[in-house]
């Protein structure tokens, strides 16, 4: 019987889940993914989460228990550091201890360290481990790697492209398919043919195109794609008329090139991102205004909202709104600040002309 | 220039000693109150942790006292408090408009360039008298931690309360005043015997009670709301796992030549925290297995609200606490939290704690 591998839909899910699940398919497992976020979900994780943590952990609590019973093992990879730099929050360093510690019953655990300072092939090490504990052959192990790094090479490309991770890993997901022909690049050319497929337009643009306003929408993965937890924040601003930037639409490349604008690195990956791909927007002039999205009780984020907050002052006073998230926001709150944050811009931008 | 520092616990008094003796005038930091507080929770970031907004709320209260210059320390991480000065730089300079000067040490191994700099931008003594003057202040700091360590003895024996915080008050003064290495002996040598002779009662058996925790909150009893203090009252024996001397040690003397300080305590952690999560988490792990390995009634975990290593200590500790069988109390300090609260709470665990070793068939008093 093939060993069945469970995914938590959370955390670094956002950024790895094409690449992990073609690493685990190739080894011949069956990978098993959570379902999407809902109410019941949260309130599992709650039940097994400290009241301090923040939403992020409390919902891959849930999400880890909801496998639970379907699957021989679950994927919690240690994500260290994945930039040679930064290492992630703490939180990420302690997760899958955090669940050990807190959840009775869970399967066993694959926790590969990926930590690339320990060097180059630390991390293709950490997963040739993770091979071994399935019972897959080092050849075959070796092979399903090379490709999995490469999906999710093309997924970030994708992503780069202004594609929102679920059409992308649809996307990702074919092109394995077809491997190892040409992976198309042209967007038109990876969207045709995946099911989501509907209309011309890159996803984030408005669909109220008589008012646009260009808008940052930035945060950490785990939050801004979770649609539950951000109570459809990014179709609700596109319904209100604003085009919206992620920071994992500015290539890597160009966040890297801005690093230099920091006096000091912050010392978690997420939020290097985040302020990062906004200096990317602010030197380009891209945007008409700026949204953070954080968690509420979020460490790194005291810091990063602080520091985006005074930013936003130094351009010039660019329209700033923090949006602070937890279990019990609700939709009609949200959506009253973003209608009022939408109209000032629109406002503004007249003005300005 | 007119310097001040952060205000952690009695280290102020080391430090002191050490820039006044390279030429500058001190602003000594006022010691935190609730006013400090307020000042550093008003122009903080919500979440910023509880030592971030009493550290902000000292410097603004330094600067109401005519200080220009802040020296703090930097760091690498993963944790906030390496990054804390960065920002609060900017909140002072850019948000507040104050025009201070901020001074900040990384750590010795990443920069010995930088730090030489600094120092000898800073130095108006020659060599031979700089290295007498750190002598003095390392000197000044083992006499305090050396104090601090025997009062959790003495005080739950004594039989006058408030007896031996009396002696330590007088004691902090002295080392204060001192100004020779012998002196600074001489005056620990004195109060450490008067203590010893305060009234006591040699039958009590104490309960032994370890605190764990993030270290601002460990070392700064105004943020701690005196926690080590309240169970020497209540006449407990509080073993605190931090004194800054030791921290010093393990972490930048050690660090500067790239040695892993606090092996023992990272290896009990290990099967349930193998990773440095940053700040104190994994030491708030291992330092629980030895407290219990030890046979200690139980331990107090210190953390600021929001704090992110504790946050996830305090999601592990309560599998040690069942495997070890060893009671743990987790105190989460934000600006909301009341003395009153705090020891009710304290008086609880404490009153558990007694009733648990009369249960496994020990005595007190
Ligand atoms: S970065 Fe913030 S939101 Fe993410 S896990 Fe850490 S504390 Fe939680
Ligand atoms: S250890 Fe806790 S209190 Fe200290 S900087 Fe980190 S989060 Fe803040």
């Amino acid at each position: 019987m093939t060993a069945r591998v469970g995914v938590p839909r959370s955390l670094a899910y956002y950024a790895f889940y094409p690449q992990w699940k073609t690493y685990l398919e190739e080894l011949g497992t069956e990978v098993v993914l959570s379902p999407p976020t809902t109410k019941d979900i949260i309130d599992q994780g709650i039940k097994y989460t400290v009241t301090d943590a923040c939403i992020p952990i409390k919902v891959f609590h849930g999400h880890v228990a909801a496998l639970i019973g379907q699957v021989d093992y679950i994927l919690i990879p240690r994500l260290v550091s994945i930039d040679g730099d930064a290492t992630l929050c703490p939180k990420f360093l302690g997760l899958s201890d955090m669940i050990k510690a807190s959840i009775q019953g869970i399967p066993p655990l694959l926790t590969p360290r990926l930590d690339i300072r320990d060097g180059r092939f630390a991390p293709m090490k950490a997963w040739l481990r993770v091979a071994k504990k399935l019972g897959a052959g080092r050849q075959k192990a070796w092979l399903a790697y090379r490709k999995a790094v490469q999906v999710g090479q093309y997924y970030e490309a994708l992503l780069a492209n202004h594609m929102l991770p679920s059409e992308a890993m649809l996307a990702a997901d074919k092109w394995r398919a077809s491997w190892p022909k040409k992976r198309p690049l042209s967007l038109a050319e990876a969207r045709s043919g995946i099911a989501s497929a509907k209309a011309s337009k890159t996803p984030m643009e408005a669909t109220a195109t008589s008012r646009q306003v260009q808008l940052a929408v930035v945060g950490y993965p785990y939050m801004l794609y979770d649609d539950y937890v951000t109570c459809g924040l990014l179709t609700n601003l596109k319904s209100l008329g604003a085009n919206i930037l992620t920071p994992e639409m500015v290539p890597a490349k160009c966040r890297k090139a801005q690093a230099k604008k920091q006096p000091k690195y912050l010392f978690w990956h997420y939020s290097n991102q985040v302020i990062r791909a906004t200096y990317h927007f602010f030197e380009e002039k891209m945007i008409d205004g700026l949204i953070h999205v954080t968690a509420f009780g979020c460490g790194p984020d005291a810091m990063v909202d602080k520091l985006l907050e005074l930013d936003c002052r130094k351009q010039n006073r660019l329209p700033y709104l923090s949006l602070c998230l937890d279990e019990h926001t609700g939709v009609a709150g949200v959506m009253t600040r973003l209608e009022a944050f939408v109209d000032m811009l629109v406002r503004r931008k007249g003005d300005l002309r | 220039m007119k310097i001040t520092f952060p205000h952690m616990g009695t280290s102020w008094i080391g430090f002191k000693t050490l820039i006044e003796g390279i030429g500058h005038e001190v602003v000594l930091p006022p010691p935190p109150t609730k006013r400090t507080l307020d000042l550093g929770t008003k122009y903080a970031p919500e979440f910023a942790c509880l030592p971030f907004k009493v550290l902000l709320g000292t410097y603004l209260e330094a600067i109401e006292l005519g200080a220009d210059t802040i020296i703090s320390s930097g760091g690498v991480g993963p944790c906030r408090a390496g990054y804390y000065t960065q920002l609060q730089k900017r909140i002072l300079q850019e948000q507040l408009g104050h025009d201070v000067r901020v001074i900040t040490f990384e750590p010795l191994n990443r920069n010995w360039v930088g730090t030489y700099r600094i120092f000898r931008d800073l130095i108006r003594v020659n060599l031979r008298e700089f290295i007498g003057l750190l002598w003095l202040t390392w000197q000044k700091l083992l006499a305090l931690d050396a104090i601090e360590r025997e009062s959790h003895r003495v005080r739950p024996l004594e039989v006058n309360t408030g007896s031996t915080s009396r002696v330590v008050s007088k004691a902090f003064a002295d080392i204060d005043k001192a100004d020779s290495v012998k002196k600074v002996k001489d005056v620990t040598r004195d109060n450490l015997e008067k203590m010893n002779s305060l009234p006591q009662d040699a039958h009590r058996h104490p309960l032994k009670v370890g605190v764990i925790g993030e270290i601002y909150v460990v070392l700064e009893p105004f943020v701690n709301l005196d926690v080590v203090e309240t169970l020497g009252h209540m006449g407990v024996y509080v073993h605190r796992s931090i004194f800054l001397t030791d921290w010093t040690i393990e972490n930048t003397v050690l660090d500067a030549f790239r040695v892993e300080g606090e092996m023992n305590i990272k290896k009990a952690a290990r099967p349930y925290l193998p990773e440095m999560i940053g700040g104190h988490g994994q030491n708030s792990i291992g330092e629980t297995i030895l407290y219990a390995k030890k046979g200690y009634d139980g331990v107090v975990q210190l953390a600021p609200f929001t704090c992110i290593p504790e946050i996830v200590a305090k999601s592990i500790i309560p599998k040690v606490s069942r495997d070890y069988n060893l009671p743990v109390l987790t105190l989460m300090l934000d600006e909301q939290t009341g003395k009153a609260g705090i020891s009710t709470r304290l008086e609880a665990f404490v009153d558990l704690l007694a009733m648990r070793r009369v249960r496994l068939g020990g005595e007190i008093a």
